[in-house]
Order: C-alpha cells, then sequence, then structure tokens
C-alpha cells in the first residue's frame, strides 16, 4: 500500500524489540529452571544444605552416657535434651565442646509444660505452683525450687 | 508488641502487606483504561461531541501509564528483581499477566499518541534545528509524508488501535480485579465481581479525571470550555458513577443476605473498621453527592446556565476521584484489616509520611503525569484547535 | 535413610559428599553468631550478619531423591500440652525472626453456651499462662498449627515469579532467591502460615525442616515435642504409620471447604477451628 511506509517502520521497529526480548529472556531464565516444574530446581539443594543446629537426643548420648541412661527410665524419657538445654550446635561442633551447654533451673522453664492449665489434658502432670509448694497465694514463689525434689532428667513422681 | 489487636488473629497476621503503593497501582491503571475509554468513545463509537477532549485523554492515559510501574517497584521486597515477572511469568498467577500486558498496552498507547501527534511531529521536525530536530526526526521514525492519504492510513490504524485498546484496557485495570477477586483466602475481596468493579470504577475515575483535566487546562489556557462536550461527559459519568456504585453496593448485599461464613467478619469490618471510609467517605460523600449533582446536570440541563453546570459537572467529577481511591482503599487495605481467623481485626492502617510506602512518595507518583502532561503540551498542545485532521 | 558408616567419612568427604559430621561442623561453625545469641539469653535471632550461610549450591546428599518420597504430617490436638518447644526448636533450627511464626500454637476456651475465647500469645513460643475467661469452660485444647503443604495450593498458583513451588516429595518450598516479595502468596494462603522475612524480604514459611528430613532426621517440631503430638510420614514407606492413621482413623484437615486439599492432618479437630 501506499503512504504506509511510517507505518511499516514502527512495525519493524516493534518487532525487533520483541524479537532482542525474547532471545534477552532465554538467556536470563536461569539453569535448572523447568525441569521438574515450573521452578529452579537447584532451589532443592539449597535447601538441603542449610546447616542442622539441633542433634536429637541421641547426638547427646555419646558423651552423657549416664544421664542418657538415667533419662531413659524415668518420666522424662520422650523429653529431648534440646528441650530445656539448648540446640546441638550452641554447645558442640563434631566432637568437639564449643560451649557450655546453658542450664535453665527456673520455676519458668519447668511451668512451661507443667503449670496447671484448663487446656492441658489430664494423662499430663500438671501443678498449680502455690498448691504444690503449700505457699499462701499472696507468697510470691521462690524461683529455682522445683529441682530441689525432682531430679530433671529423671523426676520421681510420688 | 502490638497493642492494637481485637479478637483473635493469626500471629502471622498482624502485618499489613499491600500498604498504600498497592492502593495506588488499581487507581492509577484505573484512570489509564478510563481515560482511554474516554478517547475511544470518540474514536471508535463516534461520540463527536467529545473531540475537544479526544486527545487530552489520550495522552493523560499514556502519562498516567508510563508512572504505574512505580508504585508496584516501591512496594516489591526485591525491585531488582522484578524482571523475573517477564522472564519467567507464571501464568497461572493473575499477576505474572502484568508484563506482558503492560509492555503490549504501552506500546498500543504510544502508538496511538504517535498517530495522533505525527503531523505535527513532522511540521516541528521541519521547522526546528539541531538537538531538537534531531530528536523529532527521530519521532517521524525519518518518514515526512504528510499527504492526505497518508493521514487516512493514519487515521485507519488509529481506529484499529483503539478499538483493540478498548479489550486491551479492560485487561489491563481488569486484571487487578482478578488479582483480588480469585483470592479464596479472603472473605472480603473473594467474588467474581471484582473485576467488574474494578472496571467500572475504573472508567467512572478516567472519565471524572478528563472532566477535571480539560476544564482546569481550558481555564488556565484562557480557552473556552466545550458545553456539549462537558454535558457528554457529565451524562457517560453518571452512566459509570451509577453502575459501579450499584455493583459495590451488590457485592456487599449478597454477602449481608446470605449470611455465610464471609459475613461474621465482613460485617463488623464494614461497620466498625470501615465506617468512615466505605460508609462516610466512599458510599455518602463520594457516591451519594456526585449522584444527586450529576442528576441535576443531565436531567436539569435547560434550568443551569452554562458556568454552573460546568462547575457542578467539575464538583462531581472531583468527587468521584476521591470516590474511586476511596473504593481502592477499602479493597484493598479493608481485605486484611481483619484476620483469616475471622475472629480478629488489626488496628486501621496508617501510612507512612516518607519512606518507601509513603504518602510523599504516592504525591510525586500522582503529579508526575500532570508534569509529564505539561512539558508534551509545550510542543504538541493538547487542546483540539491544534489538530485539524484526525483529531 | 541410614547414615553410612563413620570410619571412611573422610574419604567420602574429600569426595564432596556429606557426611552427618561435616554437616556438624559446618552447623556449628556457621552458626557461630546464633550461639552467641543463644548463650546470652536474647531470644532474638539475628538473621544474616553474624551468621555465615551455608555455601551455596552445596550439592545434595547423593542418597536422596525427591521423587522417591511423599511427605505427610499428623498432629494429634488431644497430647498437645501447650508447652511451646515445637514453636521454639523451630525458631533457633531455622532462625526465625521475632514476632514471625513458622509454626504456632492456638488455644481455644469453649463454653457450654458457645462462647469462643482463643490466643496465641506470641505464637506460644514460651508457653501459656492460666486464663481467666469469665464463663465456665467446657471444652478447651491446644492446637498446633504450621504450613499445610496443600496439594491445591493457592499459594504456588498464584506466585507470579515460580519463586513458590511444589517439590515432588510434596513440599510447598519458596525459592529465596527468586522471589520477588510481592506478597500475594501471603495473601493467598487461607491459613496464615506465610510471612515475609523482615530481612530477606522474601516470603518465609515452614520448610518441614527439609535440610533435615531429607538426611532422615526429623524435623525440629516433631523431635522436639515431649508428647509426640506432631509426626512425619512419608505414604511411600511400605508399613508408614501416618499414613495408616490417615487411612484408617477420622481425621480432619483445616479449612477443608476451601479445598486446597491439605497434607497436614489433624486427630481430634474440633469444629471451632478455623
Amino acid at each position: 500500500m501506499e503512504h504506509t511506509k511510517h507505518i511499516w517502520r514502527a512495525v519493524i521497529l516493534l518487532l525487533a524489540f520483541a524479537v532482542l526480548a525474547v532471545i534477552g529472556r532465554h538467556f536470563l531464565v536461569p539453569e535448572t529452571f523447568g525441569e521438574h516444574g515450573f521452578y529452579r530446581y537447584a532451589s532443592l539443594a539449597e535447601f538441603m544444605s542449610k546447616p542442622l543446629v539441633h542433634g536429637g537426643a541421641e547426638s547427646c548420648t555419646p558423651c552423657h552416657q549416664e544421664i542418657a541412661s538415667a533419662k531413659q527410665t524415668g518420666k522424662h524419657a520422650s523429653v529431648s535434651c534440646e528441650v530445656c538445654h539448648a540446640p546441638l550446635a550452641v554447645h558442640a561442633s563434631g566432637e568437639e565442646k564449643i560451649a557450655d551447654m546453658p542450664v535453665d533451673r527456673s520455676v519458668r522453664l519447668c511451668s512451661t509444660c507443667h503449670l496447671r492449665l484448663i487446656a492441658r489434658p489430664e494423662t499430663m502432670p500438671q501443678i498449680d505452683l502455690h498448691e504444690h509448694l503449700e505457699l499462701e497465694r499472696s507468697e510470691p514463689v521462690p524461683d529455682m525450687v522445683c529441682g530441689l525434689c525432682h531430679p530433671p532428667h529423671a523426676p520421681q513422681v510420688e | 508488641m502490638h497493642p492494637e489487636l481485637t479478637g483473635f488473629l493469626f500471629p502471622n497476621d498482624v502485618h499489613i502487606m499491600w500498604s498504600l503503593m498497592i492502593v495506588l497501582y488499581p487507581y492509577v491503571t484505573g484512570l489509564v483504561a478510563g481515560a482511554f475509554i474516554v478517547s475511544s468513545l470518540y474514536h471508535v463509537f463516534g461520540r463527536h461531541e467529545l473531540r475537544p477532549v479526544a486527545r487530552l485523554s489520550m495522552v493523560a492515559s499514556l502519562s498516567f501509564l508510563l508512572v504505574a510501574p512505580l508504585p508496584l517497584l516501591a512496594h516489591l521486597g526485591h525491585p531488582l528483581r522484578s524482571l523475573n515477572i517477564v522472564i519467567t511469568p507464571h501464568f497461572t498467577s493473575a499477576m505474572a499477566a502484568f508484563g506482558l500486558i503492560y509492555a503490549l498496552y504501552l506500546t498500543l498507547v504510544v502508538l496511538e499518541v504517535w498517530l495522533l501527534y505525527r503531523i505535527e511531529i513532522i511540521k516541528i521536525a521541519r521547522q526546528s534545528r539541531g538537538l531538537k530536530r534531531a530528536l523529532f526526526a527521530t519521532l517521524a521514525l525519518g518518514v515526512y509524508d504528510t499527504s492526505e492519504e497518508a493521514r487516512h492510513v493514519d487515521h485507519r490504524v488509529m481506529v484499529l488501535l483503539a478499538a483493540v485498546g478498548i479489550p486491551a484496557a479492560c485487561i489491563l485495570h481488569g486484571y487487578v480485579g482478578f488479582m483480588f477477586g480469585s483470592v479464596k483466602a479472603n472473605a472480603f475481596w473473594s467474588t467474581p465481581l471484582m473485576p467488574i468493579i474494578f472496571l467500572f470504577s475504573a472508567v467512572t475515575s478516567g472519565v471524572a479525571l478528563i472532566m477535571v483535566l480539560y476544564q482546569a487546562f481550558m481555564k488556565l489556557s484562557g480557552r473556552g470550555i466545550d458545553g456539549a462536550c462537558v454535558q457528554s461527559l457529565s451524562r457517560w459519568l453518571w452512566m459509570f458513577a451509577i453502575l459501579t456504585v450499584s455493583l459495590e453496593l451488590l457485592e456487599i448485599v449478597t454477602l449481608a443476605y446470605e449470611r455465610s461464613d464471609e459475613w461474621l467478619i465482613v460485617g463488623p469490618l464494614i461497620s466498625s473498621k470501615l465506617a468512615l471510609s466505605f460508609i462516610g467517605v466512599q458510599m455518602v460523600f463520594g457516591s451519594l453527592i456526585p449522584f444527586l449533582l450529576l442528576g441535576i446536570v443531565v436531567l436539569m440541563r435547560p434550568f443551569l446556565t452554562d458556568p454552573l453546570r460546568n462547575t457542578i459537572a467539575f464538583l462531581a467529577a472531583l468527587i468521584l476521584l476521591i470516590q474511586v481511591f476511596a473504593m481502592r482503599w477499602n479493597v484493598v487495605i479493608g481485605g486484611q484489616v481483619f484476620s483469616k481467623s475471622m475472629r480478629g481485626f488489626r488496628a486501621s492502617y496508617t501510612p507512612e509520611l516518607f519512606g518507601r510506602e509513603g504518602i510523599a512518595l504516592a504525591l510525586v507518583i500522582v503529579l508526575v503525569p500532570f508534569v509529564v502532561m505539561t512539558v508534551f503540551n509545550r510542543y504538541l498542545p493538547l487542546h483540539e484547535d491544534a489538530g485539524r485532521t484526525q483529531g | 535413610m541410614n547414615q553410612p558408616a563413620d570410619d571412611n567419612h573422610l574419604e567420602r568427604e574429600a569426595q564432596g559428599q556429606l557426611t552427618r559430621r561435616s554437616l556438624l561442623r559446618r552447623a556449628a561453625a556457621g552458626l557461630s553468631g546464633v550461639a552467641v545469641v543463644i548463650l546470652t539469653g536474647e531470644e532474638a535471632y539475628v538473621w544474616g550478619s553474624a551468621f555465615q550461610e551455608a555455601p551455596q549450591g552445596a550439592p545434595a546428599p547423593v542418597s536422596y531423591d525427591p521423587t522417591k518420597h511423599h511427605y505427610v504430617y499428623l498432629v494429634d490436638i488431644d497430647k498437645c500440652i501447650g508447652c511451646g518447644s515445637c514453636v521454639r526448636a523451630c525458631e533457633r533450627e531455622n532462625q526465625v525472626p521475632s514476632g514471625y511464626f513458622r509454626t504456632w500454637i492456638e488455644r481455644y476456651h469453649i463454653s457450654r453456651t458457645g462462647n469462643e475465647v482463643i490466643d496465641s500469645p506470641n505464637g506460644g513460643r514460651d508457653g501459656f499462662e492460666a486464663l481467666v475467661t469469665g464463663e465456665l469452660v467446657t471444652k478447651s485444647f491446644f492446637v498446633p498449627k504450621l504450613c499445610n503443604h496443600c496439594s491445591l495450593t493457592p499459594c504456588v498458583q498464584l506466585c507470579p515469579v515460580g519463586a513458590s513451588y511444589r517439590t515432588p516429595d510434596n513440599l510447598i518450598l519458596v525459592d529465596e532467591q527468586r522471589c520477588i516479595g510481592c506478597s500475594y502468596c501471603v495473601q493467598a494462603c487461607p491459613y496464615g502460615s506465610r510471612f515475609i522475612h523482615p530481612e530477606t524480604h522474601t516470603a518465609s514459611k515452614c520448610t518441614l525442616c527439609y535440610h533435615r528430613i531429607t538426611k532422615g532426621l526429623l524435623t525440629a517440631c516433631i523431635q522436639a515435642c515431649p508428647r509426640g503430638v506432631r509426626k512425619l510420614g512419608d505414604t511411600v514407606k511400605a508399613d508408614d504409620e501416618v499414613s495408616e492413621i490417615i487411612a484408617t482413623r477420622h481425621v480432619h484437615v483445616l479449612k477443608p471447604e476451601l479445598l486446597t486439599d491439605p497434607n497436614c492432618y489433624y486427630l481430634g479437630l474440633s469444629h471451632e477451628v478455623r
């Protein structure tokens, strides 16, 4: 058609840009993208290689045999060491100790599990602190008393 | 840590993720779509009384389109990665449509404006020297054909683009509505009506914008305001405003009537958290008053003098611009003020003043298109008298 | 997934394979900053600055094939005591920033008249205190929640860049390098499982401790729970306990009406839980 030179120039310009964009895009798509779905498959490996922080109770046993055996027979057998102490990574690296394991003897820690709450199932041993310690309601609860009667690794339950 | 929570919220639900910037984005694209529709009313549907605003609305559409990505970039956690949306667009997500739609629509509007002003561009290229000549010669793509046949070709292409542009504008703004409407997790957003509400509301805001721009621009440049144009704009504005508000109310009324799970939280949301912004600003101030004002303009035309009619229409348009902003605010912010627990509310959101998602930046984004139009007008006039052919 | 015998771990390490020891070494070396934070008793975990990141693109343990596993999760509500050990363990294992939660516990107090009082103080991280509700409570329980790793998840569907995805082993993960931080997935999740990490500005959520389960370890939350509330199942395994429970007992999922097909099942869920 006559007198359409400007239209064609515009169209060619746009097409050129579109082609460049498509080609450029191809180079920008990361490798491993789309291998198993619409995502970058290498991301899985990145998640897998994140550092471990907790070791689990079995990671404590090699160095702390006696405590582990004592715990096994007590009521806290199912409580992981790291719950009351701290994750393995704080304390040891490989087979070397890097820092002392924190020891928390506070009433607050024991209360997180053993404070009497309506929502807690009855099968869970739970107490009202003042009742249990035979204190008046107005008396403050002294700290770090639980361990005096209940060795934490194998709490005796009467 | 969070003193202003009422009821029960999921612990992660205490943060509002989509801020003022995400309120602004649909507002801006709404203006884009609406202004384009006004221009199309002339170019495609032959509403000749709208000729005075045909160029203005096209350039306004482009100017707002240019700033549309800014609120999004300001909001993203990683704006530099925003290209991922075009590198690996996940098309099951409505948001992924943005890259392609924006690019296509921008191309379309740029072409439209170019064709509108091609003759003027050539004229300026011929009459200038140096850098200005180089610039305008490039804009003309090196073709200096101003013959009658060429103008005819321009006109035909423009009509085609304008016709294609209408669904394109609808998709550009409609996809935002769909983005909200398709989130089944959100009791306030999830409705098939959402894209329609957004679209009608967008056209309302666009027509209102053109009404305000046209009158202001004519006043500031010392020219007369075309009465038939304003009357026509008022009619279109009234019609779209009525449809918009009807749809917005329909959504709420349906929720209330069905009394399903959603209403448990949406009811208290509207009556307590959004009482001022929804009932007050969006409905009473923003909808009822312009409805009455425009009703006067449309139905009582013989009783009004031109200046009075123009003023009433101008006021109504201004209020409707606020109404549409309030609607965006209520949808975006309102939908995040309650928790997915369906049992609790966060305190109302107050945007920061400065900062990446603050009021200051929002104002700047909204003002930039006006600056663009002013600069544009210096070289390529927006008013109708300059264009003697296809307008 | 058995750990190879330790006597040739050095040889395997030289070949670039990951042994438990080398992993722990890397973990400890990389976490000196976190360790300092824990020892000083500060509960805010700082991501990044004091924390040396694991080498990017480290090879996956050669023995693990994602297509050979299909994980599901089970929560037994009747056993939960709301101690918060799981929340704390998750926070420490994954450096979850303070105020955000990859897992949390909700407490429900329900009276005969149907009055509900629900709370989750700091996600239940530090346990719960006694609560007086004013009405006689007839039913109360704790509900641990986490990402449900849904099979028909809206979060993957709505992610615009393919950052949120479903793994061959049935987890939902977020590619931290691809995520643009648009928060659409956070809006899309009906369960409130996701958040935008305040420092990386990317979407973050429970990863089912992928770095642990792919080595045959348990997730941090499961390991920490003293009552066996949480269980991980692998439906590919012949005698998988969790699969058996899901197939034979009355289990529930959260928000079933949304048809997200969650892979986190609940025993003992009551209708008040959303």
